[in-house]
């Protein structure tokens, strides 16, 4: 394994505008779309779900925001984004109870969360500032959402060319 | 040579977290020349930990060690806003604990 692993992600794993009936079927959407992909099984869904509700990923951030992952089920490390029409309530990570509204999700898909350090403390950089959070939040279309994340996460992101066909 | 502190990293949010603050914690004391041990573990563990020397958790928590080990509140490892202050305060703990 030689350098800096990235994330992959596509315009087919960013959701914008998406009305989503609370923080599970929010992640069972984004989640079909990673299995849409190949980049999960069912397992995945499974799990995350499950996860989310014993270990829950709510965020107080500047922007409030959620990033519900997991490991199982998933060979591939990619990131699906949601910005959703209206905010989506989840648990705040401190198993409090409190509920954060989120107003942008990321889904995280990470087959092995060390070799992928770089791009995660990157974005947890990336949660702290709300400004930056708050360009994506204003993107107009996916394409425009995702070249801005990868600016933000200094080129980390494996953007597939939605033009080429999909492995 | 001087024994090392145990710090338990306790989580809610699970893999992300745990790897980023871990790492953080990690380089924090590798710089100060500090030896350690660092071990994962859940929120819900913290009451219970009879190994830790002081505990990390990275969401607010109200939990106590019934051995008495200090619970800090990590997120600034997390987010790197406040860094410089939990670092200075992690230090300063474990100062204190290797002062017993």
């Amino acid at each position: 394994m030689t350098g800096v692993l990235r994330m992959r992600t596509n315009v087919r794993l960013v959701l914008l505008g998406r009305k989503f009936g609370g923080s599970a079927d929010a992640i069972g959407q984004m989640a079909r779309l990673a299995l849409a992909e190949g980049f999960v099984n069912d397992l995945f869904t499974e799990k995350i779900l499950e996860r989310e509700l014993e270990f829950p990923t709510g965020l107080p951030m500047p922007v409030p925001l959620a990033i519900p992952h997991v490991s199982d089920g998933c060979s591939v490390p990619f990131v699906s984004i949601a910005v959703p029409e209206s905010p989506v309530a989840f648990k705040h990570m401190d198993c409090s109870g409190d509920e954060i509204e989120a107003r942008i999700i990321f889904l995280f898909g990470m087959p092995d969360a060390g070799g992928q350090l770089t791009v995660l403390k990157k974005f947890a950089r990336a949660f702290a500032d709300g400004e930056a959070v708050g360009r994506l939040l204003a993107s107009e279309a996916s394409g425009a959402l995702l070249m801005e994340l990868d600016d933000i996460l200094d080129g980390l992101l494996d953007v597939e060319n939605p033009t080429k066909e999909s492995v | 040579m001087a024994k090392s502190v145990h710090i338990c990293v306790c989580c809610g949010g699970g893999i992300f977290t745990t790897t980023v603050v871990t790492e953080e914690i990690e380089i924090l004391l590798k710089s100060k020349k500090i030896p350690y041990v660092v071990s994962p573990h859940t929120i819900t563990e913290i009451p219970n930990l009879t190994e830790a020397d002081i505990i990390v958790a990275t969401g607010k928590t109200s939990a106590v060690n019934k051995n008495g080990a200090p619970v800090l509140i990590g997120l600034p490892m997390f987010t790197g806003v406040g860094k410089e202050e939990f670092s200075k305060l992690l230090l300063d703990n474990i100062a204190e604990v290797s002062a017993k």
